[in-house]
């Protein structure tokens, strides 16, 4: 099954995804911040990144072309709070998959995780 | 002319005082000196060495003592220089401009005319004294003789300044001189355009010529001119919907900034709860759809629903109270007031990798201001603060204490952005428009400051910040029945350590200072972290 890790600062959405995830049978890391997303991207080489784009530290813009050029064919779901035109032009510019802003829907996110790996 | 006198009038008081402890002198040692001639060289000679020794408080105690109606003059003209410096409405910039050049001329008839940037003509915008009918007010055609003068001169005098015009031309500047009961017209110039003018009526034309009024008089009207042109430039913006967009966005940016900036901040803070409770809640249906939901779950859900509330609740609650306009000067306590403004934006602060400091003395005597001019200075500090370090990240500190002197409170916003600004950019530094950033933002932010502290009778200071970056110093007058508590009054080591990010408490908690001193704390600040910085460099 695939390895799927998620960013997010907030650690009650990082657990619960985990949880829901893991459910369906993936294997889930989670980081709270854009440096330690790298890492695991670095040792685990996850299949797909949901990746929270305002943290602390290092955004999750340049968490994501990093991460791209790490491990080019990882697929990337960016997820935020905010839905600025020029956030989300930046993100699919740098090679995010998909945009999706938070309250998050389940059973959408669980078919683009499924529609991206699917590629 | 005032220091000619002066000179004048001490050498003969000199020349007394001399050949009077000379004359002294002679008679005790019998010496001879029959023509006076060394006994008057000498009084010359130490009466101008004194002088030009203590020559500016020679001045200004004779001009205080002999000459107080032409002191108390500059003066007056110097606070009116001051005053609409920081005035960016039309109105009351005309008006104050009319109001204080009657009061201080004591003059009964003044006009002034301002032309707006779509128009060809000088508007009446403000007058005293005079008698003006409605068809009268467009008066001044851009092209006319009159303005066509005004535009070459730094003054006209009625019947003085237009010798080589023509009679009929003559004519026509007489009749407007007289429309207006004038007896002068001054102009006032940005980058050599014309903006306005003004009229006066019975002003003393030799008197002016040669008094240092007039000096004084042509620094204003060089400031006035600046000052009409900033007004002008916001009057445009605001009254016209077809200027272009690169012309009005600064407006938009000045009202909007502040706003977007918290704005930003508390749609992230109010969507990760409400991201959280709508998994929760989605997660609990897919399970009870199939069935399989177990009551524990359904607890732990409800729990967390109900603590992601109340933390929504809280941020949109902090909001309000913070967003609340009390339009009326009130004591306003400064610490609850700054920790909920640091609240709000500290987390949009943190993403852009900056780490937000605060020293703040825990009791601070309130200070009498409106709670809508204290967001909008402190918001400005930050907002500058954050501009200056540009998203490379480093640190900033607000530090507040009382200053016992001044009976004020007193607040730096220090950062450590990599820019080293000269003396002529610091110079500039709260000026309208003027801006040292490429952030594109309209230069208004630091004038705004500027300008709330000085409607409360406060100051603000520019200054280099150690090793680099700035510091902005204001002070806020405390009310006059508001004491300040001594510092036995107080809890031990209430406050000694910076309350933000990840930063160590400093200090021992059992002194009885209560804050830091400010030097003290930006070694803590800024030259440690310029070590560490140092560090990483090499390593």
């Amino acid at each position: 099954m695939a390895r799927m890790l998620i960013v997010d600062d907030e650690n009650e959405i990082c657990e619960f995804l985990q949880e829901f995830f893991e459910d369906k049978g993936y294997t889930v890391d989670t980081a709270p911040t854009g440096d330690a997303a790298l890492r695991i991207v670095r040792e685990k080489r996850p299949d797909i990144l949901l990746l929270d784009i305002m943290m602390p530290g290092k955004s999750g813009l340049e968490t994501l072309k990093e991460a791209k050029k790490i491990l080019p064919t990882i697929k990337v779901i960016m997820v935020s709070a905010l839905e600025t035109t020029d956030k989300i032009e930046t993100a699919l510019r740098l090679g995010a998959d998909n945009y999706i802003t938070k309250p998050l829907s389940l059973e959408y996110l669980e078919s683009e995780v499924k529609a991206k790996l699917a590629v | 002319m005032v220091k000619d006198g002066v000179l004048i009038i001490l050498i003969i008081g000199g020349i007394i005082a001399t050949q009077f402890m000379y004359g002294f002198l002679t008679r005790s040692f019998n010496i001879v000196d029959k023509n006076n001639v060394v006994s008057t060289m000498i009084a010359v000679l130490l009466t101008f060495l004194i002088y030009r020794t203590y020559e500016k408080k020679i001045v200004s105690i004779l001009n205080k003592t002999f000459f107080r109606k032409h002191h108390s003059r500059r003066i007056q003209l110097a606070n009116l220089n001051e005053d609409i410096v920081c005035e960016l409405d039309m109105e009351r910039l005309s008006r104050i401009v009319v109001d204080r050049m009657v009061a201080i001329f004591d003059i009964p008839y003044a006009a002034l005319f301002v032309k707006k940037n779509n128009e060809n003509h000088f508007t009446l915008l403000e007058q005293r004294g005079l008698d003006i009918q409605e068809e009268q007010q467009c008066v001044a055609d851009e092209e006319s003789i009159v303005c066509s003068l005004v535009r070459r001169r730094r003054h006209i005098f009625y019947k003085r300044s237009y010798h080589f015009l023509s009679w009929n031309e003559a004519v026509h500047v007489d009749t407007f001189f007289e429309r207006y009961s004038a007896k002068v017209i001054f102009p006032f110039f940005h980058e050599g355009r014309l903006l306005a003018f003004l009229t006066l009526g019975y002003l003393n034309r030799s008197r002016w010529l040669n008094s240092e009024i007039g000096d004084s008089y042509y620094s204003l009207a060089k400031h006035a001119g600046q000052a009409f042109w900033n007004a002008l430039r916001i009057d445009e913006a605001e009254t016209h919907a077809d200027v272009p967009a690169e012309q009005s966005v600064f407006l938009q940016q000045l009202k909007l900034e502040a706003i977007d900036k918290l704005a930003t901040g508390v749609a992230h803070e109010i969507r990760n709860p409400l991201t959280i409770i709508s998994l929760r809640a989605q997660r609990l249906l897919q399970k009870n759809a199939r069935g399989t939901v177990a009551k524990e779950e359904v607890d732990k859900a409800l729990q967390t629903i109900e603590q992601q509330i109340s933390r929504a609740k809280s941020i949109t609650s902090r909001l309000i109270r913070f967003a609340k306009n009390e339009e009326h000067i009130q004591p306003v306590s400064i610490n609850p007031f700054v920790e909920e403004l640091l609240e709000i934006i500290s987390y949009q602060v943190s993403l852009s990798h900056i780490n937000m400091m605060k020293f703040i003395d825990p009791v601070l005597p309130p200070v009498m201001a409106k709670t809508s001019d204290l967001r909008e200075l402190f918001m400005n500090l930050i907002i500058n603060a954050v501009e200056a370090l540009g998203g490379g990240g480093g640190s900033i500190c607000l530090y507040v204490r009382y200053n016992r002197e001044q009976h004020a409170v007193e607040a730096h916003c220090m950062d450590n952005a990599k820019v080293t600004l000269t003396d002529e950019q610091l110079a500039c530094l709260g000026d309208p428009f003027y801006t040292h950033k490429e952030t594109g933002n309209p230069g208004l932010g630091l004038f705004t400051c500027k300008k709330i502290v000085s409607a409360y009778g406060g100051t603000i200071i520019f200054k280099r910040n150690k090793p680099h970056g700035l510091d902005v110093a204001v002070t806020l007058p405390c009310g006059e029945n508001t004491d300040h508590k001594p510092y036995e009054q107080r809890p031990c080591g209430e406050l000694l350590a910076p309350q933000g990010g990840d930063t160590e408490r400093i200090g021992d908690q059992n002194t009885e200072d209560v804050i830091l001193p400010l030097d003290i704390v930006r070694e803590l600040v800024f030259e440690k972290e310029e070590v560490i910085y140092g560090t990483d460099a090499h390593s």
